[in-house]
């Protein structure tokens, strides 16, 4: 639990935040949350400003519940897992989604971004927010009956922090953040990371926004289908590669709902292995299926107005990032003025129409945005205006116009994508040649050629799909800093630099909201990358499903689901 | 005393021995022979041979003539061929001028995505707000070079082996239909996958798969047909003036059997119509905003239940061309074996 001290003196800087109108009572619970306050506690912050208290974890299905059923098997449907579901290296939905339900993560995040205590109780940082303080849970075992304990969580880390280990999440949420032996157990219920440098966002990176960090027994060798060793609500039972994966429930699972209820209500679940999004849809339609985890927009449709379906909309925080990649010409002598330029070609709403049916939030070229992640300043809008384009395009010297590759993989939405900008550059001048390629073209290359051929990274201007991420901050680590691990743009700004380690040692909510403001300029001043939306998740199901929770879609957390007979 | 007379086939007594082998009147033989030692054109017994052969060339052209007209004429009155041939030409005419009469297939307007047919949008609008009409009449352009080149390709190459095989028999014979067959148990979808895996894509490319993998039936026709031609009269007397095994096969020979040949080319058009379309499909031929009937199909099939206009026109138009082509076959077909 956070000490009393901690707790009183920086819940009274949030109140203050609010009642001086710097700070919003949702940003507020948020920023609270992350710094490990409890409902509770949130709680009395609200009444100090003035306000109700309010749950914060609510789902979109969350009204007008009935009460919960036990039993019965829910089914779900989805792609196969890329991979073998290493916990460690996973990235895909499938994989995400079948982990998830006999794992757990020490924090989960809400559909709002603020985060709820999961095997950790509470959490709090030190005065200079590099060495943050972990309570776990206590009574929790993992399915084979050995205990959940500190070690546990360190073990995790250390695994995940391996440089040979190939974790993606934890690469691009702890480079130059958490390093190995970072993490250490004070006792068997204590555990304390160590950080290389201050960072307010921290527990963000230890919740389920960071997919890879899973607490996996200390035990742990990398054959998670045959020692499936977890703590979550579920035991896997089968699993048969690319056609379905079972499990039953955990009898001796650690979690009870409001009313004291053992969780999970369900006897177990399946999940159906379908590629194709088309046919997942017409599984879900005829009924053979209850839910589809996440339901891609383009074709879904049917779905929205099928009248035993109830699709869920979460405020996702995925991304499309179109870099423009500054070591590369006509960037690198065009400058700022062009990326701009191109940024000002596109009709934002309209994209945002053609791909996610009007369902996704829109983006202005920065990660802090309030519309977004709520402890954000609000962002400047940029709306389409080819006079300023043509403006930029002089100014940068191609006032008869210019021609530019952009390079695609031809994997969900982004050939569409491309195709849009195409045509929505061509007004200002600005002729755009779509070079297409296959997923695995596009993402070719190891580790260790990051930098060297991979197109996603060296072509000029690219389509890159970014999985949600719960931080503004996190994003920016891992993508604009000069020695962020999956750098497309390039870009090496020192102002924005030196602005962004100074926002993430801060838990002034003052400093930090004035110091985001200047972080949103310099990336939309600059503009290495387009961010025309952030992308809404959605999840369908039978109207009979109730209580799968997020964040967004791709977790699927079953553990509190339930189905009525109706 | 070796007989040192030179042959119509030049000095060489193997030659006439070989005639003689092959069956030629002897006295034949002899006749051609004089003549050529003497420098003079072979006057056969019996009176103005010469200008009776050109009488008899004459009337054999008008001949030929007469039935082209009559095939023409017949092909004319024939509902089935008449009926392709019209869809055929349309769409001919669509992938050459479709760009001077709809708008631009490619031109976005994510205001109107999905639009239902209507005055202004015909067939629609697909998920980009494209108009569908323009990019179904846009769409016979890759399809209708893809198709004839591989047929074209396939009828080269299908030609010549089958000429190679059915003209010299034997072991040449056996060697290439046992591979042939080997070729032929190959299912053509998976095989022109694996190509286009190996080679990579590109139209170029995928003509070359396609029409190597037809090459195979193709020979097999082309082969059956010379082989019912290799033993007719005129073949022989071709042999028989000496003249080499391309000229007989080529000139003599491959004239004779264009029907089967017509008729089989047609048959693979029909097919290379729709694997070309079945590997745009599957994402191995051009990429998007390409208005490909296949890969439209493929892209926009997600929409099927909300707005089927996106999927069904393009599918549509596949359907008439394969179909079209199929008639045209049938037509000739049928006229031919009057």
């Amino acid at each position: 639990m956070a000490s009393a001290k901690y707790e009183r003196e920086y819940g009274q800087h949030l109140v203050e935040q609010v009642l001086k109108g710097k700070m919003t009572r949702r940003q507020m619970l948020v920023r609270a949350s992350v710094f490990g306050f409890s409902m509770t506690a949130a709680g009395s912050l609200l009444a100090a400003c003035g306000g109700d208290s309010t749950d914060s974890s609510s789902s979109p299905s969350a009204a007008g519940m009935p009460a919960p059923v036990m039993g019965g098997i829910l089914k779900l449907i989805g792609p196969a897992p890329i991979t073998d579901p290493d916990p460690v290296t996973i990235y895909d939905q499938g994989g995400i989604v079948l982990v998830s339900q006999f794992l757990e993560y020490l924090i989960n995040l809400n559909d709002d971004n603020s985060l709820r205590p999961v095997l950790a109780e509470s959490w709090t940082p030190n005065d200079t927010l590099d060495v943050w303080t972990f309570k776990l849970r206590t009574g929790v075992t993992f399915n084979d009956g050995t205990p959940f304990e500190a070690e546990d969580v360190v073990a995790t880390m250390e695994r995940l922090l391996d440089p040979e280990g190939g974790s993606g999440g934890a690469k691009s949420q702890w480079g130059g953040v958490l390093s190995p032996k970072g993490t250490k157990a004070v006792d068997a219920t204590t555990v304390e990371f160590t950080l290389d440098k201050p960072y307010a966002d921290f527990p963000y990176t230890v919740s389920n926004g960071n997919y890879n960090s899973a607490i996996l027994s200390r035990s742990y060798k990398g054959d998670i289908l045959k020692n499936a060793v977890g703590t979550g609500a579920y035991i896997l039972d089968q699993y048969t590669p690319k056609q379905k994966a079972t499990f039953k429930k955990n009898p001796t699972y650690w979690g009870k709902d409001d009313a004291g209820k053992q969780l999970p209500y369900l006897d177990g679940l399946e999940y159906i292995m379908v590629e194709d999004n088309s046919a997942q849809n017409l599984q879900l339609q005829s009924g053979a299926v209850d839910c589809q985890p996440q339901t891609v927009f383009q074709g879904a449709q049917a779905l929205f107005q099928d009248p035993n379906l109830r699709v869920d909309i979460y405020p996702g925080t995925g991304i499309r990032e179109i870099a423009f990649n500054q070591t590369k010409e006509p960037w690198k002598s065009g400058g700022a003025n062009l990326c701009q330029a191109v940024a000002y070609c596109l009709d934002r709403p309209a994209i945002n129409k053609a791909l996610y049916d009007d369902r996704s939030n829109l983006g202005y070229d920065t990660f802090w945005q309030e519309t977004v992640f709520p402890s954000s300043p609000p962002a400047p809008e940029r709306a389409q205006d080819y006079d300023k384009a043509k403006q930029l395009l002089a100014d940068a010297g191609h006032a008869g116009g210019l021609e530019i590759e952009l390079t695609v993989a031809k994997y969900l939405e982004n050939p569409q994508l491309a195709q849009l900008i195409q045509d929505q550059c061509k007004p200002a001048g600005i002729t755009v040649k779509i070079n297409q390629m296959s997923y695995t073209e596009f993402y070719a290359g190891s580790d260790a050629d990051y930098y060297g051929t991979t197109p996603w990274i060296v072509a000029p201007m690219t389509i890159v799909e970014w999985g949600s991420r719960p931080a503004p901050g996190i994003y920016a680590a891992a993508m604009l800093l000069p020695d962020a691990v999956w750098s497309s743009s390039h870009w090496d700004n020192k102002d924005f630099v030196s602005t962004f380690d100074e926002y993430e040692s801060t838990g002034d909510e003052a400093m930090r909201a004035e110091l985001a403001t200047k972080l949103s300029t310099l990336q939309q001043t600059d503009t290495p990358i387009m961010l025309p939306f952030f992308i809404s998740q959605a999840r369908a199901q039978k109207k009979n499903v109730y209580n799968i929770k997020g964040p967004g879609s791709i977790y699927c957390d079953c553990s509190a689901a339930y189905m009525t007979t109706a | 005393m070796p007989d040192d007379r030179p042959t119509p086939f030049g000095p060489d007594p193997d030659l006439r021995e070989e005639s003689m082998q092959l069956g030629a009147d002897p006295e034949m033989i002899e006749l051609r022979a004089d003549a050529a030692s003497e420098g003079r054109d072979l006057e056969l017994p019996g009176g103005d041979h010469k200008s009776k052969a050109l009488e008899a060339d004459a009337a054999a052209t008008a001949e030929q003539k007469r039935q082209r007209r009559y095939l023409v004429k017949a092909l004319l009155r024939s509902p089935t061929f008449m009926v392709g041939l019209i869809i055929v030409l349309f769409w001919v005419f669509m992938a050459l001028f479709s760009a001077f009469i709809t708008q631009s297939p490619t031109l976005t307007d994510p205001n109107i995505s999905l639009a239902a047919p209507s005055a202004s949008h015909w067939f629609g609008t697909d998920d980009l707000g494209r108009d569908v009409f323009a990019r179904t009449m846009a769409g016979a352009r890759t399809v209708l070079i893809i198709a004839p080149l591989a047929t074209l390709l396939a009828l080269l190459w299908g030609g010549i082996i089958g000429l190679i095989a059915g003209f010299w028999r034997g072991i040449t014979d056996e060697i290439i239909m046992r591979l042939i067959d080997v070729l032929l148990a190959l299912p053509i979808i998976i095989t022109s996958i694996l190509i286009l895996s190996l080679l990579g894509k590109g139209t170029a490319i995928i003509i070359v798969a396609i029409g190597a993998l037809f090459t195979p039936v193709v020979s097999r026709t082309v082969r059956a047909a010379v082989i019912g031609e290799r033993e007719r009269e005129y073949v022989m007397a071709a042999r028989l003036r000496g003249e080499r095994s391309a000229f007989v096969m080529v000139r003599e020979i491959l004239p004779n059997i264009t029907q089967p040949i017509i008729v089989e080319g047609t048959i693979r058009l029909g097919y290379a119509v729709f694997t070309a379309a079945t590997l745009s499909f599957l994402g191995f031929g051009l990429a998007p905003p390409s208005p490909d009937w296949g890969l439209t199909i493929s892209v926009e099939r997600v929409f099927l239940q909300i707005a089927p206009w996106t999927v069904l026109f393009p599918a549509a138009a596949l359907a008439s061309l394969v179909v079209a082509v199929n008639l045209i076959t049938d037509g000739l077909g049928r006229t031919f074996s009057k």
